[in-house]
């Protein structure tokens, strides 16, 4: 605590606040605009972080971690437009909210979400990161073969009413996904000798094709002038308190799936988002409301996405590890200024340790400030019409998918997945489903590749499988989950029919 | 906008693109030969910002304006476990304006596994500025004291031991198949994709011993036991531990950090890098620098590295097909 307490002093300076407040809106900015993304955002400013020292330097990056991924809501919720995989659950209730003229409340919603997500995660991370760290070590291939599966059965149950189309585009998804170098051989696949597949279908890209390319498309095809009707709600932001008063246990479950999943090395935000969004939807009382504009989805769905930037931090800071590119990215940082992540940490450089962990504090403070301010900016996206937006969109997508790949192969891939996402979108196939199948699809591949060359030593494979009850124990969930959908699936059907026989009355 | 307008438009573009371009003839490659550097020089880095390349082209690039007078330009060019980016390179103009950093002996595998679309020939190699040998690292309670021992265990439980090796179709694979196969031992082969997902298995014992280089493994270096090292000489990090050659199993493997160059480029402009490079490599200051992030430079020269790889590269030939990698 002591040490936590220096830590706050030594950033609490007119000099790194200033930098922290420009890197949140800096990152917000990257964050809201389709294709820039926070790896992209943070690599960026490593150079000028180096030239800052340390502590200025470190809570720089992670204010604008923090914010980047706050950001991505914004596309989300006012186009329907995730910039990452992470926000993709955000714009299934985000985005309805938008088109009936409430985008201020998802965008309230969806800030608030973030900051007590994103507060959340750093007390666990400033809590326990070492016990965790070890605990993040206990999830070996097997898991993440059932943490994946869980994520897929999450993307079946949400599909509601349209399970099938839901499971074509998921299915869909997990091929697409394959094209590429096999994640455990090694042997490239599926690549029609077009060379620069052979690092597969890249998600940036495809996210901006499937997503914001297509409904550019979408946009200028529309009647209409302007995507949805737009006035400031006033008293918004006294409503949407009350709304997270009502929902705190949805923002507390959210943030707890978001920080565990977070803290797996290589899971990523997708999984934590989506089984959030899911859990709130099945233990709502109106389940029919999501996908239709419930501000719970937007809620659970940012909650979680924001619970899982600091604990992604936990095994870089507690084992050297890295668990993902922005903890990479960071740690790059670290070791540049001659820290070692890992065990030794605490002990040899406590002080950059606790004063970066404060400053995730104070960014996600400053966050709930400089966010509130600009939502108001924001939402002004829907005042411009449709005949610059459209174009508008599809040049921030052309230019992202260049920058994640540095290529012009992602400018293909990000064009053809545009094209099937039109289509998609004609065909009422939902698209959610895809992405998180592309998204899911290799980190399953990977953990069941790997588990069955581990079962190898074991006497039998169900050996192999009852030796492991982290895994049973989700696939048991994975069970749990379907069984759910149906549940709530006959829920909502009982409802409806309950409500037409008043009508008929 | 009217037609006339437009026509306006297009001579001004015109006259923009081609003042642009005679200042570029005269600033750019076409500079003579004297003068080289002329411009600064483009550094591909075939992986992610942040990750071990990154950090080793960031640390040469502190001092490049000393040596060459001006910074790199960085470029990432990721994907295909980092072949994309070389072959970027191996495609790019031979004017000594683009070089590129990448790994050993993945260099020579790469076009023999069918990763990469370029040749070995169609690139000059600078230099190696470090080497890094694989270590193999189990749980710091395992009860075996060196490799030997854990071989020795696996002779008598064939299959029953789980050996995790980073970097499927890399060089450690090749070469941690070949002294398996040299030493006749029956082993469950678990792959990871790199050095991290590697050391997250070790320390959550979901392989019995792993082999990599030994940077992931710093983070946590007192909860590993290193089993032994993978090269000539003994690891300066780890003095304690055994090389293989010591403990009688013949085996050296491991990461070298290579400049490339486009083949094409001048023997004068090769030889101006060349000395740059080497210089940078006996800077004390660059010295500690790489050594915070666990790299030990030493210079070898690229005429030395590009022998040994073309050597290496027949030897892989016959080994992959005999290990069927």
């Amino acid at each position: 605590m002591q040490q936590l307490l220096s830590g706050f002093s030594d950033i609490l300076n007119f000099q790194t606040i200033l930098v922290m407040c420009l890197a949140i809106t800096g990152g917000i900015v990257v964050g809201t605009l389709p294709g820039l993304s926070s790896v992209m955002a943070i690599s960026l400013m490593l150079p000028i972080a180096y030239g800052f020292g340390p502590v200025i330097g470190l809570s720089m990056l992670g204010a604008i971690y923090t914010a980047a991924l706050y950001g991505g809501a914004n596309s989300a919720i006012l186009l329907n437009t995730p910039g990452t995989p992470s926000s993709l659950p955000t714009a299934f209730d985000g985005f309805p909210l938008t088109k009936k003229g409430k985008a201020d409340r998802a965008l309230y919603a969806a800030l608030f979400a973030s900051v007590i997500g994103g507060l959340f995660g750093t007390f666990i991370l400033i809590a326990a990161f070492e016990p965790l760290a070890n605990l993040s070590l206990k999830f070996g291939p097997p898991e993440f073969f059932g943490l994946a599966c869980l994520g897929l059965c999450a993307v079946a149950a949400i599909s509601e009413g349209q399970v099938l189309r839901g499971l074509l585009s998921a299915f869909i998804g997990l091929l697409l996904s394959l094209v590429g170098q096999d994640p455990v051989s090694g042997d490239v696949r599926f690549t029609f000798g077009i060379y620069p597949l052979i690092s597969g279908i890249e998600i940036i890209p495809a996210l901006l094709g499937l997503f914001s390319l297509s409904q550019a498309m979408n946009i200028l095809e529309l009647k209409s002038s302007h995507i949805a009707h737009y006035r400031a709600e006033p008293g918004v932001l006294a409503l949407i308190a009350r709304r997270i008063g009502v929902a705190w246990f949805t923002l507390l479950r959210s943030s707890i799936i978001g920080s565990i999943v977070g803290i797996l090395p290589g899971a990523g935000g997708a999984i934590a988002s989506i089984i959030s969004y899911n859990e709130a939807r099945r233990s709502s009382k109106d389940p029919s409301q999501f996908g239709h504009g419930a501000i719970e989805g937007v809620l659970a769905s940012e909650a979680a996405n924001n619970a899982q930037v600091s604990s992604s931090l936990v095994p870089m800071m507690g084992l050297g590890i890295p668990g993902n590119v922005n903890a990479a990215v960071i740690m790059g940082a670290l070791m540049s200024f001659g820290i070692q992540p890992g065990m030794g940490l605490l002990t040899n450089s406590s002080d950059i340790a606790y004063a970066f962990m404060a400053s995730l504090i104070v960014a996600n403070i400053l966050l709930l400030g400089i966010g509130i301010y600009m939502v108001k900016l924001t939402a002004r996206v829907l005042l411009i019409p449709n005949t610059y937006l459209g174009p508008s969109v599809i040049a921030l997508c052309i230019v992202g998918a260049y920058a994640a790949s540095y290529d012009i192969y992602g400018v293909w891939v990000m064009f053809g997945m545009g094209v099937l996402g039109f289509a998609m979108l004609k065909l009422k196939i939902p698209i959610g489903p895809m992405a998180l199948g592309l998204v899911l699809g290799p980190i399953a591949e990977k953990g069941l590749g790997q588990s069955l060359q581990m079962a190898e030593s074991e006497t039998s494979l169900i050996h192999f499988a009852m030796s492991r009850p982290i895994s049973l124990g989700l696939f048991a969930l994975c069970v749990f989950t379907l069984f759910g959908a149906i549940y709530v699936e006959r829920k909502t059907r009982h409802a409806k029919a309950f409500a037409k026989g008043i009508d008929n009355d | 906008m009217t037609l006339k307008k437009l026509y306006r438009l297009l001579i001004y573009l015109g006259i923009l693109s081609i003042t642009i371009g005679i200042i570029d003839r005269f600033t750019g490659n076409n500079a003579p030969e004297q003068i080289y550097p002329g411009k600064s020089i483009t550094i591909i880095v075939p992986f992610k910002p942040g990750g071990g390349s990154d950090r080793i082209a960031r640390a040469v690039n502190a001092f490049t304006e000393e040596v060459f007078g001006r910074e790199f330009i960085f470029q990432y060019k990721t994907g295909g476990g980092g072949h994309l980016g070389v072959g970027y390179l191996a495609q790019s103009r031979a004017d000594g304006y683009t070089v590129a950093t990448y790994n050993t002996p993945d260099l020579a595998l790469g076009p023999l596994t069918g990763a990469a679309q370029y040749e070995l020939n169609d690139l000059r190699i600078i230099g190696q500025i470090a080497f890094d040998p694989n270590v193999f690292a189990a749980q710091a309670d395992t009860h075996y004291a060196d490799m030997k021992g854990f071989l020795d265990d696996a002779r008598k439980r064939p299959g029953k031991l789980r050996l995790g090796i980073a970097q499927p179709k890399g060089g450690t694979h090749l070469a941690t198949l070949a002294m398996l196969h040299q030493e006749s031992i029956d082993v469950s082969v678990v792959l990871f994709a790199g050095g991290s997902e590697l050391a997250t298995a070790v320390l959550g014992e979901q392989v019995d011993v792993g082999i990599s280089g030994l940077a992931p493994f710093l983070g946590s270096i007192d909860r590993v036991r290193f089993l032994g090292v993978a090269g000539k000489l003994k690891h300066p990090r780890i003095p304690n531990t055994k090389t293989m050659n010591e403990q009688g199993i013949p085996m050296n493997s491991g990461t070298g950090r290579v400049f490339l160059a486009p083949t094409g480029i001048s023997e004068t402009r090769l030889e101006i890098l060349r000395k740059g490079l080497s210089a940078i490599c006996a800077n004390e200051s660059f010295i500690t620098e790489m050594q915070t992030s666990g790299n030990d430079p030493i210079w070898t020269d690229g005429k030395r590295i590009e022998a040994e790889l073309a050597a290496f590269s027949e030897r892989a030939k016959l080994m992959i097909e005999k290990y069927e990698m």
